[in-house]
């Protein structure tokens, strides 16, 4: 999610800073990418292992350019990651909680058990300290259809209403844009997405 | 001299590993070649405790061994768990004060037979059984002199002695005991022989 | 109370997770843990999750305590599990050695990462000896090597099922990649699939009169003479023996005429799958045999599969013989030449094996 819309800013504005903050996974995310997205023209945090030499399995770090990542000029992209504590890491970013221009933004995935229904999506955004916006990402990898990404948006709309928050948009895989015209994903909008995620192996 | 092979057994606190240790030391001295080995279980106090002591000219392959020429039991309980050391070879020994019933005697021997060792050590000092059971094996296993046994004794005790020189009377007084013992139940008869079946 | 899963889902989540909802549909009562990557999410989801449903969990001071206290719920009656990997399974070697003498039914997960030592974060294939033979015993244990999410579901249920039916501590080794790595799978109720679920219940403290109306529970992991140990070890393998065909599983894909047999386990099958469909496309007579249980292994099986006609067998894993090591000694005798690709710490994708299998054909 973090990386397209880096990358789809960038077609529109100058200058767009994308900060890793995922402490649970930080093998798998953007690592891997920072090359490939720096040639892109994106200014990107992420630590790497030659940043925590010596700190082996420790060295999960918040450098201090990803700490004051909200004093930068331009765009910023915070990606939190998955995990069941994801969001607290933003306690960690100084003026994060507290700025107004941030947007907190929840991605749901309804095809993990913990958010499959309006009552868990509901419990768990409530368990974070600030959201301002859902994003419907409900998928299952390569066996997604489009009907699975719309029945997860109904759920998350229900959610979202109990929450009185907006749902921004609902993340749709390239693969199934030449489904789009007819699916029902309306009223908020669709983005079509690509994954950038290394294959990592698996 | 052939090879000996000598099982001693009791509960952890008798002894009964300082008795060995003594007796592979004065080997040792004598020029003999020697293995001694502790099999205990993990109480810190009192529990099974069994040595197995070989003393002979040439060097000894395995520390342990099937059958004993000596097993000495210091207790009834170590009696059940050593008849299996016993076989037709063996003189099997234990103390004229136990209970003995029919499993805690082996099958197979050579000689049963028992000495009146506790009865003794209370003349003395109880804490010198083990020392009238040693004396008791040399006597049956000839296998090493008195004066090296008293010299490993000073060895091991010495430290003892120094403080308290009757000690060192006391456990020379002890082996003779046991010595003794044996001479007069070899001498009188009543021991158990092996029948021809 | 609520069951945690209901009927079949269709899901998408990570390895870790996976376990955390498995051990919640297969009723387990408690989890001890201690955090080391890449397991850490078992812990958090099950703390997480398990609330809801009336489950228990306790971090320990370290993961020898956290085997231990496995052990002592089991003994207590209660469904117990940990999760481990790298260090902390060289750590919970101790523990694992107590549940084989005493005949426990714990659960442990294992997620390999690189070894020796603290080694990477990331994964590897370098705790198959650990997890197998590990302990100070003879490796009377239950060890299932899982290659795909589901079969974290499936396995982790069925873990509870045969450690408690059978009494070996029984493990799920998965690895790095298994947990962080994202797929979907169905997460089910599995008595809603007739699967007989295994009610625990406490191995001391019975009802009745000890002497009178039963005899006392010896619990041993400790004897007095060699003799004693002796008679205990050979009965421990002769009930291990006994059950072995039972519990034996294995996957073989294109075997039956193979003429190159391409031996894996775990993750690395997957590749393996992929590597003997592209070179059976090419006309290259590959098969691939895979071993679900590590232990008992499956060696009676693979066997019978070399008598078919296998030219040569080519083990591959991400470790420097761990797996070659467990397969020659169960099919000693067998004259077929076996190859290596050996690669610790490293993830193995078909292109590698594919290359590997045509550089031994040529």
């Amino acid at each position: 999610m973090a990386v397209n819309r880096a990358l789809e800013l960038l077609r529109s504005s100058k200058k767009v800073t994308l900060v890793d903050l995922d402490f649970v996974e930080p093998f798998y995310t953007l690592r891997g990418l920072k090359p490939f997205l720096q040639e892109q023209g994106l200014t990107v945090i992420a630590w790497g292992r030659e940043d925590s030499f010596g700190l082996g399995e420790t060295g999960s770090l918040v450098t201090p350019p990803a700490r004051w990542a909200m004093w930068r000029s331009g765009d910023i992209i915070l990606d939190v990651g998955y995990g069941a504590h994801g969001a607290a890491s933003l306690n960690l970013v100084e003026g994060a909680l507290e700025s107004e221009e941030l947007k907190v933004w929840a991605v749901i995935n309804t095809a993990r058990p913990m958010t499959s229904t309006v009552g868990d999506i509901v419990d768990y955004v409530q368990g974070l300290q600030r959201v301002d916006g859902l994003i419907n990402n409900s998928h299952l990898g390569d066996l997604t259809t489009i009907e699975f990404v719309a029945e997860g948006l109904l759920i998350v709309r229900k959610a979202a209403k109990i929450l009185n928050l907006p749902v921004i948009y609902t993340a749709v895989e390239k693969r199934l844009e030449p489904e789009l015209p007819v699916a029902d994903l309306g009223p908020s909008p669709v983005k079509v997405i690509s994954r950038y995620m290394p294959a990592a192996r698996w | 001299m052939r090879l000996v092979r000598v099982v001693l057994a009791g509960e952890g606190g008798q002894g009964v590993q300082s008795a060995a240790e003594i007796m592979a030391e004065a080997a040792y001295e004598e020029g003999k070649q020697t293995i001694y080995i502790p099999n205990f279980g993990l109480e810190q106090r009192g529990g099974v405790s069994i040595a197995f002591l070989q003393v002979g000219d040439r060097r000894i392959g395995a520390p342990k061994f099937n059958k004993a020429d000596v097993v000495a039991a210091l207790s009834q309980r170590a009696m059940a768990r050593t008849r299996i050391y016993s076989g037709p070879d063996t003189i099997f020994m234990y103390d004229s004060s136990f209970e003995v019933t029919e499993e805690d005697l082996p099958t197979q021997y050579n000689m049963i037979l028992d000495i009146p060792a506790v009865e003794k050590s209370k003349e003395l000092n109880t804490r010198v059984f083990n020392v009238i059971i040693m004396g008791a094996v040399l006597e049956l296993t000839a296998m090493i002199p008195v004066e090296a046994t008293r010299n490993a004794l000073e060895k091991k005790l010495g430290y003892k002695f120094e403080k308290n020189p009757e000690l060192r009377e006391m456990n020379y007084r002890a082996m003779e005991v046991g010595r003794a013992l044996v001479r007069n139940r070899l001498k009188g008869g009543e021991m158990v022989c092996a029948s021809t079946t | 109370m609520d069951k945690p899963v209901t009927g079949t889902k269709k899901v998408f989540m990570t390895g870790n997770e996976t376990v955390a909802w498995a051990a919640l549909a297969a009723g387990a009562d408690i989890m001890f843990g201690y955090p080391i990557t890449p397991q850490n999410e078992i812990m958090h989801y099950w703390t997480r999750l398990g609330t809801k449903y009336g489950r228990d969990f306790l971090q320990t001071e370290d993961e020898i305590s956290a085997g231990f206290t496995v052990c002592g719920a089991i003994i207590a009656g209660k469904k117990a599990f940990t999760a481990t990997a790298g260090p902390g399974n060289t750590l919970m070697q101790e523990p694992f050695s107590m549940a084989e003498a005493m005949r426990l039914p714990t659960v442990a997960i294992i997620q390999q990462r690189g070894g020796p030592s603290s080694g990477t974060v990331i994964y590897s294939q370098q705790e198959v000896t650990l997890t197998t033979y590990g302990g100070n015993g003879e490796g009377h244990r239950i060890v299932y090597s899982t290659a795909t999410h589901q079969e974290i579901y499936d396995y982790t249920i069925k873990a509870f099922n045969n450690a408690w039916k059978y009494r070996f501590p029984t493990f799920v080794l998965g690895d790095g990649y298994q947990a962080k790595m994202r797929e979907p799978l169905e997460i089910y109720d599995p008595e809603a699939r007739n699967i007989e679920m295994v009610i625990p219940s406490p191995l001391v403290g019975l009802p009745g009169r000890i002497g009178i109306e039963r005899e006392p529970q010896h619990l041993c992991n400790i004897y007095s003479l060699e003799d004693e140990l002796y008679e205990v070890v050979l009965q421990l393998q002769a009930e291990y023996d006994r059950m072995a065909p039972e519990l034996e599983e294995y996957q073989c894909r294109e075997c039956d005429d193979a003429e190159i047999l391409v031996v894996s386990h775990g993750v690395v099958s997957r590749s393996a799958d992929d590597a003997v469909r592209f070179l059976r496309a090419q006309g290259i007579k590959a098969g691939a045999f895979r071993p679900i249980t590590l232990r008992p292994f499956p060696g009676r099986a693979l066997r019978e599969i070399l008598q078919t006609g296998v030219k040569k067998m080519l083990i591959v894993e991400s470790a420097y013989g761990q797996l070659a090591r467990l397969l020659q000694q169960e099919i000693y005798g067998e004259n077929v030449p076996v190859e290596t690709l050996l690669m610790p710490g490293v993830g193995i994708i078909d292109a590698d094996i594919i290359s590997k299998v045509k550089s031994l054909i040529h």
